[in-house]
């Protein structure tokens, strides 16, 4: 629950996708195979993934993981704290995940999940779940009512988490039994499933909460991991969890996050072999300083924490459809990429690319948002600012923001659209301008989201908090066609209307301009082992990869 | 002197006084809702009124004003709006990085400083002169933001080696300890060492030319005596002014240093809570900064008596 600490982190914070690319002779991983295994066709042929014949490994278990991040999570409490899923995860476990590479549900907490109709889940606990052997929990075993307690108080906020289900569509749930958790909805919601999949939703223990008040520092789990130790500013320290339900999992002993704020330091801090991982995005400078480095392997791994550039459509000049298309495709998304990420990006649609199996192919959306200058200058020439447009754009100063306005600012200018960037102080512009939706055109981080309903109601339909979104659009059909992706329960059916929603919202050009994300790269020693069998919640779980043992 | 060192200590009572109404009243006039900071997008106006409520935030700003200053007498600074941990706790955490940030640099200021601007001042415009004058150009010129980063970038480019991140207590591991400290004191004290070598060079020219030290010479006394007996006491007097001021400064915290070594000090913490409108913080860490200030400075002029005993307080 930091606002302004969360969005200045979110530039380097990293979705837990992971893929295999193989940069120097690194041998063994066997996870490269894995991943290979898991995805389909297209991407992985753009990657220089090299022919390594899978490997059977046997985990090693042992050893301390090292582990480096420029963000302080500032606080660990699933419940309440939007920025430290990617740990929280390792404490606390949700009752179920979604793999997002293979859509597969993978149960945690729960050990099946039933719906006998639209609008009821059941969940069955699965026995032997217990929260960790310390104070004030002591092992014992985690109950429906404990999912009942983490339910409410997701619900009772305050916190950045998304908890629409709980706090619009929920009709409410229960404990039938003590290892039964019954979820209703007061209506078709079918992102219900992904949204209990969610870091957000994981189970803790109403003892530890009452003697601590929140679990921001302190906590008792029921994941993988112990924490021994949070200290803000400068490290977190967890310690595998012998009693966790997947018996020999962990595999390491023990884990070192340590927080070096400064990307540079980090770099080489990971680089001079300190450090097991490091979560500073390895551009392709970065990747060619240790492509000769047997040591140290690079995977990719994509950022969801993107910008978004917000137009406020409900009055001149976005109002006029005209101005709206034509500065859509006045942004030149090849020079931006270019200009932000060195050439290393991807297009995104209304759902972010790297929310691969939602989001739209990167050919078609290059074709729907091909620059094209000449019929922008015509559209704006129709709307009558042919002499020239004048617009407000306010923009923190924080992460690429200001580097983003600057870009999409000159190729405004390339059409005759000046763009008057004010730069703010973060405070300021959440409240004055942001939330007030106080802007001809701005651009700012967006909330994560590892499913598509929240980009999409947030965006373009009932926002955040189902009263307005920051563009000011209050479009009945957009809504009717989002509201409609609730009834589809089948996933591979969804995939397809998402797909269709996101080319009606495109047509619209409003009230978001999707732009571009980076590739994204991380980088691992290469004593780690078995990276991630799955992606999201799934690969923060921190269970599947070992240390190899000298 | 003592009498002076009392009447300094009482002058503190109505400093701070004015010091805690103007920050208390600046956080406020500066723009931005900390509730809506905090809560964030998600806020339904009845949470923003709770917030407001449960932090005091909606009494009268009199109210809240006494209600801080009554918490600061009995040591109690507040609570967090973001991490709701006693402002206390994390001061008590913070502070001694910056205070051994802060001690090794003024170390390194005097120990490169001074040496320095002693040879340049008792030989003038020689070569020694002019190469330590062109070290401290440089010094001074350097950004210690860059100086920082060269001293992570060189020594993992050069040798494969960075400092051990992860903070240890020098009562602890104190060698792993030297080690974090040594490169951020370097980066923050070089710069500083470069105005002291001016300073220093400039108070030891005009010492030299003065009676007593022509007495001295005339005298036969051997020139180190003459020299770090006699001309440099006198001239340290200015000094001591600088490095009061620098010692004052640096407990603020020294963010870029901070940033780039990864220590939690007050630095950091200082541009995180003003940014986050976490006001009790802010105020907290002001009146600690103004309660340093003012000690720094009657230590300074203590400090004066003792270099020039001619120096007398009334």
């Amino acid at each position: 629950m930091r606002p302004a600490g969360y969005w200045r982190e979110l530039g380097s914070r990293r979705l837990s996708r992971r893929r295999m690319l193989k940069v120097g002779a690194v041998a063994g991983l066997g996870a490269a195979s894995l991943s290979l295994a898991a995805c389909g066709g297209g991407q992985e042929e753009e990657l220089e993934t090299t022919e390594t014949p899978a490997v059977e490994l046997t985990p090693q278990p042992g050893g301390r993981a090292q582990l480096g991040i420029s963000v302080d999570p500032g606080s660990l409490d699933p419940n309440l704290s939007v920025v430290s899923g990617f740990l929280s995860c390792r404490i606390h476990n949700p009752l179920h995940a979604i793999n997002m590479d293979t859509q597969e549900l993978v149960p945690l907490v729960a050990e099946a999940l039933e719906q006998p109709d639209e609008t009821t889940f059941i969940w069955r606990l699965r026995r032997g779940v217990r929260f960790q052997n310390v104070d004030p929990t002591y092992g014992r075993e985690v109950n429906a009512e404990d999912v009942v307690y983490s339910f409410d108080r997701l619900k009772a906020g305050p916190t950045l988490n998304d908890r629409k289900l709980l706090t619009r569509y929920s009709e409410g749930y229960e404990a039938t039994d003590n290892y039964t958790f019954r979820l209703r909805t007061n209506r078709n919601y079918s992102p219900a499933l992904d949204q209990t999949g969610n870091f957000s939703y994981c189970v803790v223990p109403r003892e530890a909460v009452e003697k601590w008040g929140d679990l921001s520092t302190r906590a008792a789990g029921c994941g993988a991991w112990i924490l021994d130790d949070y200290v803000r500013g400068e490290r977190v320290r967890l310690r595998k969890n012998p009693d966790y339900y997947r018996a020999g999992r962990p595999f390491p002993d023990e884990e070192e996050w340590l927080i070096i704020p400064d990307t540079g330091s980090l770099w080489q801090t990971f680089r001079t072999g300190r450090l097991d991982y490091s979560n500073v995005n390895v551009d392709k400078f970065k990747r060619d300083e240790v492509k000769n480095d047997p040591s140290i392997a690079v995977v990719e791994s994509p950022s969801l924490y993107t910008i978004n550039c917000y137009i406020r459509v409900d009055r001149p000049p976005f109002s006029d459809d005209r101005v709206r298309e034509a500065l859509d495709i006045a942004i030149d998304r090849d020079d931006y990429i270019t200009k932000l990420y060195f050439g290393e990006g991807k297009y995104n649609g209304p759902v972010p690319w790297p929310l691969e199996y939602w989001a739209l192919p990167q050919d078609e959306l290059r074709s729907t948002l091909a620059y094209d200058p000449e019929k922008a200058k015509q559209l704006l020439s129709a709307a009558g600012y042919g002499d020239g447009l004048e617009l407000q754009a306010p923009v923190p100063n924080i992460g690429d923001c200001p580097q983003v306005a600057t870009i999409v600012a000159d190729h405004y200018r390339k059409v005759g659209a000046n763009l008057k960037i004010e730069l703010k102080d973060l405070g300021v512009y959440l409240s004055q301008y942001l939330y007030a939706s106080e802007f001809d055109i701005t651009f700012f981080l967006n909330l994560p989201y590892m499913e598509p309903d929240m980009p999409l109601r947030s965006y373009y339909s009932q926002g955040q908090n189902a009263d307005k979104n920051p563009g000011m659009s209050n479009d009945p059909q957009v809504d009717s066609l989002i509201e409609g992706l609730w009834e589809i329960f089948d996933r591979e059916e969804r995939r397809k209307a998402v797909l269709d929603v996101q080319r009606v919202l495109l047509k619209k050009h409003g009230p978001l301009y999707p732009l571009c994300s980076p590739e994204g790269y991380v980088g691992y020693s290469s004593r780690i082992k078995g990276i991630q069998e799955g992606t999201g919640v799934v690969g923060w779980l921190g269970i599947s990869y070992w240390l190899e043992q000298s | 002197m003592i009498q002076y060192i009392l009447r300094r200590l009482l002058l503190f009572v109505p400093v701070m006084i004015g010091v805690s109404i103007l920050t208390f009243t600046l956080m406020r006039i500066v723009p931005g809702d900390v509730a809506a900071i905090a809560l964030g997008q998600n806020a339904t106006p009845e949470a923003l009124e709770e917030f407001r409520e449960a932090n005091g935030l909606d009494r009268p700003l009199p109210i809240q004003y006494l209600d801080w200053l009554a918490g600061l007498f009995r040591g109690d600074f507040g609570e967090s709006y973001f991490h709701h941990s006693a402002i206390r706790d994390e001061l008590a955490h913070r502070l001694p990085v910056t205070g051994e940030l802060m001690i090794m640099s003024v170390v390194i200021t005097l120990v490169l400083g001074i040496p320095a601007g002693v040879i340049a001042g008792v030989r003038p415009n020689t070569w020694s002169d002019y190469v330590t004058r062109t070290t401290a150009v440089f010094g001074l010129s350097i950004p210690n933001f860059w100086l920082g980063t060269l001293l992570i970038l060189l020594p993992a480019i050069w040798f494969d080696w960075t400092p051990p991140f992860g903070r240890v207590s020098f009562f602890d591991e104190p060698g792993k300890n030297l080690v974090q400290f040594i490169l951020p004191a370097l980066a923050i004290g070089i710069s500083s060492a470069a105005g002291v070598m001016r300073l220093v060079r400039s108070s030891v020219l005009e010492v030299l030319r003065q009676d007593y030290v022509r007495t001295a010479w005339s005298k036969g006394l051997p020139e180190r005596t003459i020299i770090w007996r006699h001309v440099l006491k006198n001239g340290l007097i200015p000094v001591a002014t600088l490095v009061g001021l620098q010692v004052g400064t640096l407990l603020g915290g020294a963010v870029i240093a901070e940033q780039i070594f990864a220590l939690p000090g007050m630095g950091l913490f200082t541009l995180q809570s003003i940014l986050g409108r976490d006001y009790l913080a802010v105020q907290a860490i002001v009146i600690l900064a103004a309660v340093t200030y003012a000690v720094v400075n009657l230590m300074v002029d203590v400090v004066y008596v003792w270099f020039d005993p001619r120096i007398r307080y009334a």
